[in-house]
């Protein structure tokens, strides 16, 4: 059985809570602290999610657009998974900047508040390893959602395409300036604190492209 | 003789301009006629705390309240290729701007509602631009807009706000307000709210209103300036930090404690009570300056 390393098990973390017991993630449990929290941390958002069961899927926002993603195939609910039922205002919308990212987003930053209750060199060292991995897949979806979502952005010269093309300059520059300083400081809470607001800040404005109508 | 030429003649230079005059009117109503031909109004019957949903890509928006459990729609748009269309479900009334054709011009999708609702109403409007002006409301509401201005006035609910590059402006707003936005502006006057965070990137944020005992108000920004306003008799902690930009403040504070986190030594950090300090007020910019000044 190949040892599972923190990344390796973050990766898992959306099967552990959904009750999947891979022997060599309880082995990598066992051993490691910051996966432990990591893990409480998870199931506490997912117990306080359940209070979000009783509220109608915000389909009646966008009857609209959520028609047309189910005839496109976009949308499927059979059964809802845990990050659809945690992330219920994200489920109709595209994919490309939905639960997913915002899973990532949380996740990450979860392992960033960790920071604060990690002392030893040692585990200072296991934690920044930890919080790159995490931060990696979350700049790798959002660019690629990007390049899903160019055509919108590329729509013959509106108010809409401006607007969302000026702000995502805003953004980048503010996830760059931002990522910099992290760099520089890793245990800067608060600047960690803007790394996540501008990534999350990306994959609403990404989505807000891909639902716009004017285009 | 000559006054009864000249009187031919002036008859005859009246009928020419009558007749001018009438086929200008009769330009002028064909040309006027499409802005007619495109307009909808339709009533629906609700009960208590009904949800209203609108989905609208461009347009102006107007949203008002009155004493009749009655939803009244009126909408209007100038091109055919968008349609405008409200139906009841249930206690719950959408409305949508449909686009029927592919190559619609920015200006070809524009429609404009104004829409009558119960005081108690929910509402749930997306529109991408033009403005969206709400007043005299008292249930919750989820706006959200890309590059539309949102105005809202003497709402009470749960107020969920997202923006783009839109603004929003809240003027007597008494319940709980959260806004999130890119770059646009953010002004919060004479609320009396117990809830408020407003995040925009670039935009400024104005907070000019109550601070309620138990309140919490959390403002944060990238680059724009934050303005606060307080009396002399408000109560309030506050803590403020400004990475790269600074802190103005004309609030006599009681140094009270260093704030849990951790900040780094080159950020500008302002911490303790005014008065009893029953409110608490978070403020937090990358690089635009906070200013925490007695109110006019």
């Amino acid at each position: 059985m190949a040892a599972m390393h923190c990344k390796d098990f973050w990766l898992f973390s959306s099967e552990w809570l959904e009750g999947d017991r891979n022997p060599a993630a309880i082995a990598h449990l066992a051993g490691c602290p910051a996966c432990r929290a990591l893990i409480t941390d998870l199931e506490s958002i997912r117990n306080s999610a359940h209070l979000l069961l009783e509220e109608e899927p915000p389909a009646r926002i966008w009857p609209a657009i959520k028609s047309q993603l189910e005839k496109e195939g976009l949308i499927r609910q059979p059964k809802k998974s845990f990050l659809e039922r945690l992330f219920p205002a994200t489920a109709f919308r595209p994919a490309l900047a939905g639960a997913y990212l915002s899973f990532l987003i949380i996740a990450a930053a979860a392992l960033g508040f960790h920071m604060n209750s990690v002392h030893s060199a040692e585990q200072q060292s296991l934690w920044l390893a930890n919080a790159q991995d995490a931060i990696t897949p979350v700049a790798t979806e959002l660019g690629s959602a990007e390049r899903k979502t160019l055509p919108a952005l590329q729509a013959p010269g509106n108010d809409i395409t401006a607007t969302l093309n000026h702000n995502l300059a805003i953004v980048d520059n503010m996830i760059s300036l931002c990522e910099k300083g992290v760099r520089q400081d890793p245990q800067n809470e608060m600047m960690r604190d803007y790394l996540y607001s501008a990534y999350q800040q990306k994959a609403d404005l990404l989505a807000a492209a891909a639902d716009s109508e004017g285009r | 003789m000559q006054l009864q030429l000249n009187g031919s003649l002036a008859c005859s230079e009246f009928s020419k301009r009558s007749w001018r005059l009438a086929g200008s009117c009769a330009a002028l109503l064909l040309f006027a006629s499409p802005v007619l031909a495109h307009h909808l109004e339709k009533q629906f019957t609700v009960q208590s705390h009904p949800l209203i949903t609108l989905h609208n890509p461009s347009g102006k928006v107007i949203i008002s309240s009155w004493d009749k459990p009655t939803v009244m729609v009126v909408a209007d748009h100038n091109s055919p290729k968008v349609e405008v269309d409200a139906e009841q479900v249930g206690n719950r009334v959408d409305v949508v701007t449909h686009l029927i054709a592919d190559d619609i011009s920015p200006d070809e999708l524009r429609a404009n509602y104004v829409i009558t609702v119960p005081e108690d109403s929910e509402l749930q409007i997306h529109s991408d631009s033009g403005t969206v002006s709400i007043s005299k409301i008292l249930g919750d509401m989820s706006l959200e807009t890309v590059a539309a201005g949102i105005e809202a006035e003497d709402v009470g609910g749960y107020v969920v706000v997202q923006t783009v590059g839109g603004g929003f402006q809240c003027m007597r707003c008494t319940g709980r307000i959260e806004i999130h936005s890119i770059s646009g502006d953010i002004r919060l006057v004479d609320d009396h709210s117990s809830y408020i965070f407003a995040q925009t990137s670039t935009g400024s944020i104005l907070l000019d209103g109550d601070f309620l005992a138990n309140g919490v108000y959390r403002l944060k920004n990238y680059s724009g300036p934050i303005n606060v306003s307080f009396s002399p008799t408000d109560s309030f902690d506050v803590d403020a930090t400004s990475f790269y930009g600074k802190v103005d403040n004309q609030a006599k504070l009681v140094p009270a404690r260093r704030p849990n986190r951790r900040i780094p030594s080159f950020a500008r950090g302002l911490f303790g009570s005014f008065n009893q300090g029953r409110a608490k007020l978070e403020l937090s910019s990358f690089n635009g300056i906070i200013n925490i000044h007695k109110r006019d």
